[in-house]
C-alpha cells in the first residue's frame, strides 16, 4: 500500500518539475513533502482512483501512516 | 443583500458560522489561531491581537453591513475562518479572505474551504464579483487562486489583487467538492 502512495506522490512532485528529496516512511508528514494544497487535493483523487476511498472524507490526515490507517479501515 | 448573513450556512461538508453568533469559547478559539505565528505571518497585520480588542471587534460586526466574518466548521472541528470586507450590495462585490487553523495548514483543506466559500458567495448569496489579495510569498494561495480562475488585476511590491467573476465561477462549479477536484485537478 505504501508503495502505491509513494508512486502517487512521486508523480505529483515530478509533474511539478521537482524531485522527492526525503525518504517517505509511515512517519512522513504530508507538510514535509513540500506539496501545495492543490497537490494534496490531487493526491486524494489519485488515492481514490486506486483504492476507491476518499481519505479526507471523515477527517484530515497528516502522515503517510494515517493515510494507510484510513485505507486499511475502508478497503 | 436579500439573504441574512447572520444565520449559519451549511455547504457540502462545512458549516459557516457568523462571528456574531459564536459562543465565548469559540471566539477565544478564533483569536488563538489568528494569533498563531503561522497564521500571522500570512496576514497584513502581523501583530498579536488582544482578547479585549477581538471581542470589541466582533461586537461591532453586529451593526456592520460592509464586513462579515465566519468560522468554518468541518466534522465538528473549527478548521478556519473566511470573511468578506468592503461588501458592496449595489455592485454585489466584496473582498474575500481566508485563514486556517494552524493544525490544518498544509493539509489541503484550504482548497475545500475555498470551493465551498465560492459556492456560498456566488450561488447562495448571489455575489457577482469576489476580489482577493494574496501575498507574493504565499505560493500555496497563488496556486489555488489560479486554479479557481482568479485573474490578477493589480500588483504591488508584495501582493497581487485578484478578481473572480460569477461567469468564471460558473465554468468551475460542480455539485460536490469531490466532482470539482476531478474536474479541475485531472483535466
Amino acid at each position: 500500500m505504501i508503495e502505491q502512495i509513494k508512486k502517487a506522490i512521486k508523480e505529483i512532485i515530478e509533474d511539478n518539475g521537482e524531485k522527492i528529496t526525503i525518504e517517505i516512511t509511515n512517519e512522513t508528514n504530508l507538510r514535509d513533502l513540500g506539496l501545495t494544497s492543490f497537490d494534496l487535493a490531487t493526491l486524494t483523487v489519485k488515492i481514490e482512483d486506486e483504492f476507491d476511498v476518499d481519505i479526507f472524507e471523515d477527517g484530515l490526515v497528516s502522515t503517510i501512516g494515517e493515510i494507510i490507517e484510513v485505507l486499511e479501515a475502508n478497503v | 443583500m436579500n439573504i441574512s448573513l447572520v444565520k449559519p450556512f451549511s455547504i457540502g461538508n462545512v458549516i459557516f458560522k457568523n462571528y456574531t453568533q459564536l459562543l465565548i469559547d469559540e471566539k477565544k478559539q478564533v483569536l488563538e489561531f489568528r494569533n498563531h505565528f503561522l497564521v500571522r505571518e500570512m496576514m497584513h497585520n502581523k501583530e498579536e491581537i488582544k482578547l479585549s480588542d477581538h471581542l470589541c471587534f466582533i461586537n461591532k460586526l453586529s451593526s456592520d453591513e460592509k464586513n462579515c466574518y465566519w468560522v468554518v466548521i468541518r466534522k465538528n472541528k473549527l478548521v478556519g475562518s473566511v470573511y468578506l470586507n468592503e461588501i458592496n450590495c449595489k455592485e454585489k462585490s466584496a473582498f474575500w479572505g481566508i485563514f486556517l487553523h494552524p493544525n490544518y495548514i498544509g493539509t489541503g483543506i484550504g482548497v475545500e474551504i475555498q470551493y465551498e466559500s465560492m459556492k456560498l458567495f456566488f450561488e447562495t448569496l448571489k455575489f457577482k464579483t469576489i476580489l482577493a489579495e494574496a501575498l507574493k510569498v504565499n505560493r500555496d494561495t497563488l496556486s489555488i487562486q489560479s486554479k479557481f480562475l482568479f485573474e490578477s488585476i493589480e500588483e504591488t511590491a508584495d501582493c497581487f489583487l485578484m478578481k473572480l467573476e460569477k461567469n468564471q465561477w460558473s465554468k468551475l462549479s460542480t455539485t460536490t467538492f469531490k466532482e470539482f477536484k476531478r474536474k479541475i485537478i485531472l483535466k
